[in-house]
């Protein structure tokens, strides 16, 4: 799920009001809409989220104001960046229950059900479409420049990259060149593993709530933006990145992958240590040793299922049919993990839940 | 804009960083409240900035503009 930050709030809010950054910050109450994002980080699934983030704001009454015209605009804005749209008609309905939540007289699952039966997935739009498609070509263009940086170390190391880490090197160029800088540093990479990634990499550090905003506004804080916009074509690694990279190639054979993944990647920016990506990830995160001990767990996971599913198939079929139904067996298997990993979590969260409340779980 | 309309700002911060936005608030002779909301509006116009996010709540807005124009004011 793509998360908003607090920036991102004001911005809706901003909008909406018609008014400059500086007075939108003045009209709203920053605590409050943070509270509200915190709450909608422990939440699961979509509904409940737009559900938590419109009660906290309408309930805090976060923005002098249109207070609820913006409330409405951010959950809106919320719902799109996770690819649905919210219907608001019939509009007396809606306001009947902002009414309610104002007043504190409806609870989590009323408004997250509310939310569900107004929320409409949306496919993939042309635009999006584009998009892939412009990156996919980047990718064609942008490998054969990427070799290029390995020179003199005796291979071509992308050719060991899996289409999924070759996808966030070049998502990670795009990152840099938007913040104007005219280097790939280990904090474009990590960006380019939140915004290519959707496997369990992506997972993982969603879990920890660790999104693209917020990323980018620490690398703003911490490096700024670049004076002049980027050149266009390749943009060259810092040191520190193409270290990242060699250690990362270093990871995925210590852990006898066949292909270097983003998890390796992400392994590698995390012990790199001194990094921007290690301080970001460190500000956002909390605890490094816990993360690489969550992508080792998942790794360690995903390399038993498939050793399941190499165990179930005939090895002597080493075919296309059977390479294609062993891929889809992993994939399916690795779902059903997730969800009892999902499962369990949710499990811990209540069982922290009613100890909070002097509950004894086990009674 | 009337008193009633502003928000008090609580922010919790790294030491290091309330120490530096000390450090600017006495420099330049203002509040640190001052300091620190400049420098959120900055982040904010950054946002602003984004193509992306800037066409995707435009979009929003537009499509839902009749329905949030008839949302009752709770203010």
């Amino acid at each position: 799920m793509r998360y908003l930050g607090v920036y991102d709030v004001l911005a809706v809010a901003a909008r909406v009001l018609r008014c400059d950054s500086e007075d939108a910050v003045r009209r709203t109450d920053l605590d409050a809409v943070e509270r509200a994002l915190a709450d909608v980080r422990r939440t699961s699934g979509l509904a409940e989220a737009a559900g938590v983030l419109l009660s906290g704001l309408i309930r805090a009454r976060a923005f002098s104001g249109a207070n609820r015209t913006v409330a409405v605009a951010v959950v809106l804005q919320f719902v799109t960046l996770n690819q649905a749209d919210l219907r608001l008609e019939p509009v007396d309905e809606l306001d009947d229950l902002l009414d309610r939540i104002a007043a504190d007289e409806t609870n989590r699952h009323e408004v997250a059900g509310f939310i569900q039966d107004r929320l409409e997935h949306l496919g993939m739009t042309a635009a999006e479409l584009h998009e892939q498609l412009r990156l996919d070509l980047l990718l064609e263009d942008e490998i054969p420049a990427l070799h290029t940086d390995w020179q003199g170390m005796g291979e071509r190391m992308f050719e060991h990259f899996n289409a999924e880490a070759r996808r966030a090197v070049v998502v990670a160029q795009e990152a840099a060149r938007s913040l104007d800088h005219t280097f790939i540093g280990t904090e474009h990479l990590l960006l380019g593993l939140i915004e290519a990634g959707q496997g369990g990499v992506a997972k993982i550090l969603s879990d920890k709530g660790i999104a693209a905003p917020a990323v980018r506004d620490l690398v703003l804080e911490i490096i700024g933006r670049g004076e002049h916009k980027a050149p266009g074509g390749h943009i060259p690694f810092t040191p520190r990145a193409k270290h990242a990279l060699e250690q990362a190639y270093k990871e995925s054979r210590r852990l006898g992958a066949e292909q270097l993944g983003p998890e390796h990647l992400l392994l590698a920016l995390i012990h790199d240590g001194e990094g921007v990506a290690a301080q970001v990830l460190t500000r956002l995160g909390g605890k490094l040793d816990e993360l690489c001990e969550r992508i080792e767990q998942w790794i360690d996971r995903r390399q038993r299922a498939e050793s399941v599913v190499a165990d179930v198939l005939d090895d002597t079929a080493a075919n296309w049919a059977s390479f294609g139904r062993r891929h889809h067996l992993i994939a399916e298997l690795n779902a059903v993990l997730d969800e009892n990993e999902r499962l369990h979590e949710q499990v811990a969260r209540l069982r922290d839940l009613l100890r909070k409340h002097a509950i004894d779980p086990d009674s | 804009m009337t008193k009633d309309a502003t928000k008090n700002i609580l922010l919790r911060l790294d030491p290091e960083l309330a120490e530096r936005l000390q450090t600017v608030a006495s420099v330049e002779g203002r509040s640190v409240s001052d300091v620190a909301r400049e420098a959120i509006a900055a982040l904010v116009d950054q946002r602003r900035e984004d193509s992306r996010f800037s066409q995707l709540l435009e979009e929003n807005l537009a499509r839902h503009e009749q329905s949030l124009r008839r949302l009752r004011g709770d203010d």
